[in-house]
């Protein structure tokens, strides 16, 4: 069985106003572009292709490989919302391991214009647009600010304790020229921001971008390798029948800790799918960064002084959430970070990143929740 | 307007589901008989100020309810009513509607306990 590693990441820039012309299709191509530059590939030796895009319709996978001009022998799709770029990753992982496929291109992006993302949320599946949709319920911030609320009322959190989050996020955003939102933001900023749905308000809600995101996965041999060292995945865990407050990554921490030899203090980086702030925590708490009911202390004693390199790219919340990117977004960034080319926010010595990823919103909250530990092979 | 919320009730298990489903998660039964939840308790509420595909329509505000028939849903909340405040349910379309009970104060139901669980 080959090794497969990460040979190579990139992105299409993230905008708010896309120049003219710009496609879903243009996008990809640029940000698959830039990942084999970055692996030292050229687009002849890819032979398989992974996608995860909402606006490329009514084009498919197998579209996108003949405009790409790619002769493949493994093609697949991926309609997982957050959590499609790490479950591209575990099939691209695989393919490569059993020999179906020697380089494999995995992409995310979408161009949504303000029409296509309403359009989105609103038939985002049949339960949305049969019982959610009807209430003009605005898309799902007003899910999560039901969880929010739950969250602040179960555990005693305040509006500030997940604004430090976003503080947190931002400084990083600050370093990276890749982010949309780079400009300081204070605690005052963040109270005083208009209200989407209480208690969530601007800032605790991903804003939608147009971009892009790519990563090589290839049999090992490449310059600078990232090996997935454990990647676990559970979906439909609780049936919708519980209170958001928990993920399927409950399920999948002893595993994933377990096969990784590493526990969370030994993460040097993480990439938690932030779509909103309530979801770091409750990801990082099933994982087992702090205990049961414990996220008010972690965010004084971890988050607030800045003790765990978290969403390092500025997240989703502070770089864009780009549609289906926002599942691969946090995955570049890790990889970027464990080949040391992060540049102005490189954390120094990183060998070991933890990503997630969460979505699939059924009806009350995400359904799909998956989680990999990467690290720097040399 | 229809009162009450249409369900679906396991034949097998008893369990009731919304929205349907098509094997019931808890037994995996496939046959099922419809049912109509009338009451429940408002869990959480919020106000969207904004909405994506209404821009510069007037804010809607929505409740999770726990039904005491037991599942939670999402319902536009037409009148006064905070956490743990008892509603009663209809459906515009099949999609939930929750008004506060009649001679049911809201104010003075905040703390109860839920019931129907």
């Amino acid at each position: 069985m080959a090794d497969a590693v990460i040979a190579g990441a990139g992105e299409a820039p993230y905008s708010r106003h896309p120049s003219r012309g710009t496609t879903t299709e243009s996008l990809l191509s640029h940000a698959a572009q830039r990942a084999l530059r970055n692996a030292g590939l050229e687009p002849s030796a890819v032979d398989g292709l992974a996608v995860a895009s909402f606006s490329l319709a009514p084009d498919h996978a197998i579209d996108l490989a003949w405009k790409l001009g790619l002769r493949l022998r493994w093609l697949m799709e991926d309609t997982n919302g957050g959590a499609s770029g790490i479950n591209m990753l575990q099939h691209a992982v695989r393919a490569v391991e059993a020999g179906d496929a020697d380089a494999v291109l995995v992409l995310a992006g979408d161009h949504l214009t303000r029409d296509d993302f309403a359009a989105l949320v609103a038939a985002y599946n049949a339960a949305t647009r049969d019982y959610l949709a009807p209430l003009r319920f605005g898309g799902p911030n007003a899910l999560f600010a039901f969880l929010t609320q739950r969250h602040m009322a179960r555990h005693g959190l305040v509006r500030e304790d997940y604004g430090e989050l976003v503080l947190a996020q931002r400084e990083w955003a600050a370093r990276n020229p890749g982010a949309v939102y780079r400009e300081p933001l204070t605690m005052a900023d963040y109270l005083a921001a208009p209200m989407v749905a209480e208690p969530l308000s601007r800032y605790d809600c991903a804003p939608v971008v147009t971009g892009a995101d790519a990563l090589v996965v290839a049999a090992s041999g490449t310059r600078r390798p990232v090996a997935v060292r454990a990647l676990r995945a559970s979906y439909n865990w609780d049936q919708q029948e519980g209170d958001g407050l928990r993920t399927g990554l409950a399920l999948s921490r002893e595993a994933l800790w377990e096969e990784t030899g590493a526990g969370p203090d030994d993460v040097d980086v993480a990439s938690v799918y932030d779509d909103y702030p309530v979801m770091v925590l409750v990801q990082l708490e099933d994982l087992g960064f702090f205990g049961e009911g414990e996220a008010k202390r972690f965010v004084a004693q971890t988050i607030a002084p800045r003790r765990l390199p978290l969403n390092t790219s500025g997240g989703q919340l502070s770089a864009g959430q780009a549609g289906a990117a926002g599942g691969l977004h946090g995955l570049v960034e890790a990889v970027r970070q464990l080949r040391g080319e992060a540049r102005e926010r490189q954390v120094a010595g990183a060998r070991r990143a933890l990503v997630t990823g969460y979505g699939g919103v059924l009806y009350r909250y995400g359904a799909c929740a998956n989680a990999a530990v990467l690290e720097r092979l040399r | 307007m229809r009162r009450g919320l249409v369900v679906s009730v396991c034949r097998t298990c008893g369990q009731t589901l919304f929205p349907r489903r098509a094997l019931c998660p808890a037994c995996g039964g496939a046959s099922w008989r419809r049912g109509r939840a009338e009451d429940g308790v408002v869990e959480e509420v919020t106000t969207v100020r904004h909405a994506v595909e209404a821009a510069g329509a007037p804010a809607v505000v929505l409740a999770s309810v726990r039904l005491d028939a037991g599942p939670v849903i999402v319902a536009c909340l037409e009148g006064q009513a905070g956490t743990g405040g008892r509603v009663e349910l209809a459906a515009v379309d099949g999609a939930p509607i929750a008004r506060p009970r009649e001679g049911d104060s809201s104010e003075s139901r905040v703390g109860r306990h839920r019931r129907g669980q």
